[in-house]
C-alpha cells in the first residue's frame, strides 16, 4: 500500500513540476525572446498598415494580408505569456498574471478592435480608414502597453 | 404682472447656470491639461475616479494619492477657495500641513487665479466618493518636518524663474508638469533646472529636450501627443501611456500647436 502511495504522489509531483515549469523542456531564454520577436512581428504588420493607410507605399492589395495575419496573431498573444514566464529581460509587467482576467479582457478588446477596424477597411472610404486606424491602434497595442507593459530603460 | 414675472425667470437664470456650466467645462480641461486623473485614481485596481489610493512607488518609499472628490469627510468637500489655492500653488494642507513634492506644486505655482477658480468648480461638480486616504510607507527619514525644510531649502537654492508667457510653456512646464518626470534631480530630490527635460534615468524617463526632438517631424510629435504611437511603431507603456490617454490625447488643436512648438524650440 505504501509503495502504491509512494509512486502516486510521485507522479503528481513530477506532473505539478512539469505544469509550473513550462521552460523544462525549452530553452526560457528563447522563449522570452521568441515572445518579443513575435510583438515586433506584430509592429511589422501595424506599420505596413500604417504606410499603406498613409498613401506611403502602392500596396493597398496587401491590406487584408496584414490584418488576417494580426488576426491570427492576437488568437496567440495569451499563449505567449505563461505562468513563470515573469523572468529574464522581459517588459512584461506582473500586472499580466497578477491580473489575468483583467490582461484577457485587453485581449478580447484589442480583437474587437481589429474586427472594427477590418469592417472600415472592406468599406473603402479612405479618411474613415485612416481614423479607424489611429482608434485601433490606441485601443489594441496602446491599451495593452499601458497596462501591461514596462517603460523601457 | 405675476405671470409675466414667472415666464420672464428662466430667462434670468439661464446665463448664471450657462456661465457655471462653460466653468466646470473649463475646470475639465484644465484638469486634463493637468493631467490629475492619473495621479489621483488607483486605474490599476480599478478606482473610483479622483478618490485617490493609487500608489507612487518612488526612492523615498511609496506614496498614496489623496481623494479629491468633494466628498465632505474624506474628500475636500469642505476645503474653500483659499484652501485650495493653497494646496495647489503652495502645497499647503488646510490644517497647515506641507504636502510631499510627489504633489507637482512646484510646477502649478503659476496656475492662474481663473484656471484655479476652474479647476476646482469641475472638482466640486464630481460626485463625492467615501474613501478614506491611505498612509504613505515612507523611508524613515521622511516625514512632514523633513518636507518643510526641503521646501526652504528648494525655494532657496530654486528662487522662481521668471514665468515664460509663451502658451507652451503654461501647458508644459506649468499644468502638464513633465519637469517632474524628465528633468533629473539631485541627491535632495529637486530638480536640476539647467538640465532641464534632459531625461530621469531613475523614473526611465527619457530625454525630451529641444537638443533631442528638433529632428523629429511635427507630425511624428502630434501622433506621440495624440495617439501614443512613437516613429518606430512603438506604443508608449506604462506611466507615459496614462498621461496620453488620460490627457495629452485631449488637448485642444491650439494648444497641442503650442506644446510642440515650445518643446522643439527651447
Amino acid at each position: 500500500m505504501i509503495k502504491i502511495i509512494t509512486l502516486f504522489a510521485t507522479i503528481m509531483l513530477a506532473n505539478m513540476a512539469h505544469a509550473q515549469n513550462f521552460n523544462m523542456d525549452y530553452n526560457p531564454e528563447m522563449l522570452i525572446k521568441y515572445r518579443q520577436d513575435f510583438m515586433t512581428a506584430v509592429k511589422g504588420h501595424n506599420n505596413a498598415i500604417k504606410a499603406i493607410v498613409n498613401d506611403a507605399v502602392p500596396y493597398h492589395n496587401h491590406l487584408s494580408l496584414h490584418i488576417s495575419s494580426l488576426e491570427k496573431m492576437f488568437d496567440e498573444i495569451g499563449s505567449l505569456f505563461p505562468e513563470g514566464s515573469d523572468f529574464g529581460e522581459t517588459n512584461a509587467k506582473d500586472t499580466i498574471w497578477t491580473q489575468a482576467d483583467k490582461f484577457q479582457q485587453t485581449i478580447t478588446e484589442a480583437k474587437q478592435a481589429l474586427a472594427t477596424f477590418k469592417q472600415v477597411v472592406e468599406q473603402g472610404d479612405k479618411e474613415k480608414t485612416s481614423a479607424a486606424f489611429k482608434q485601433f491602434g490606441r485601443s489594441s497595442c496602446g491599451s495593452c502597453h499601458k497596462s501591461f507593459k514596462k517603460k523601457q530603460d | 404682472m405675476y405671470f409675466f414675472r414667472i415666464m420672464l425667470l428662466p430667462f434670468a437664470v439661464l446665463p448664471a447656470v450657462s456661465i457655471a456650466d462653460s466653468l466646470i467645462e473649463k475646470g475639465h480641461y484644465i484638469a486634463q491639461l493637468a493631467n490629475c486623473y492619473a495621479c489621483h485614481t488607483d486605474t490599476e485596481n480599478n478606482g473610483v475616479a479622483f478618490a485617490g489610493g493609487r500608489a507612487m512607488e518612488t526612492e523615498f518609499g511609496t506614496f498614496y494619492t489623496p481623494n479629491i472628490t468633494p466628498d465632505k469627510d474624506t474628500g475636500i468637500g469642505l476645503w474653500k477657495d483659499q484652501d485650495f489655492t493653497l494646496a495647489v500653488r503652495s502645497g499647503l494642507s488646510p490644517d497647515g500641513s506641507h504636502y510631499y513634492p510627489t504633489f507637482p506644486y512646484n510646477a502649478y505655482k503659476n496656475i492662474t487665479d481663473q484656471d484655479i477658480t476652474a479647476l476646482k468648480a469641475y472638482l466640486f461638480s464630481l460626485k463625492p466618493v467615501k474613501q478614506q486616504n491611505k498612509s504613505h510607507k515612507l523611508k524613515w527619514y521622511m516625514s512632514r518636518f523633513s518636507v518643510t525644510m526641503w521646501k526652504m531649502l528648494n525655494n532657496f537654492l530654486q528662487p522662481s524663474a521668471k514665468i515664460n508667457p509663451a502658451r507652451g510653456s503654461y501647458i508644459l512646464d506649468t499644468l502638464g508638469h513633465c519637469n517632474e518626470c524628465h528633468t533629473p534631480r539631485n541627491s535632495l530630490g529637486m530638480l536640476q533646472m539647467d538640465k532641464r527635460l534632459t531625461g530621469n534615468e531613475s523614473l526611465s524617463a527619457p530625454d525630451i529636450s529641444a537638443a533631442i526632438l528638433k529632428d523629429w517631424k511635427t507630425e511624428e510629435l502630434t501622433d506621440l501627443f495624440s495617439d501614443g504611437v512613437l516613429p518606430s511603431g512603438d506604443y508608449l507603456s506604462d506611466h507615459m501611456a496614462e498621461v496620453v490617454e488620460f490627457s495629452t490625447s485631449h488637448w485642444k488643436q491650439p494648444d497641442l500647436k503650442a506644446a510642440i512648438h515650445y518643446l522643439t524650440t527651447q
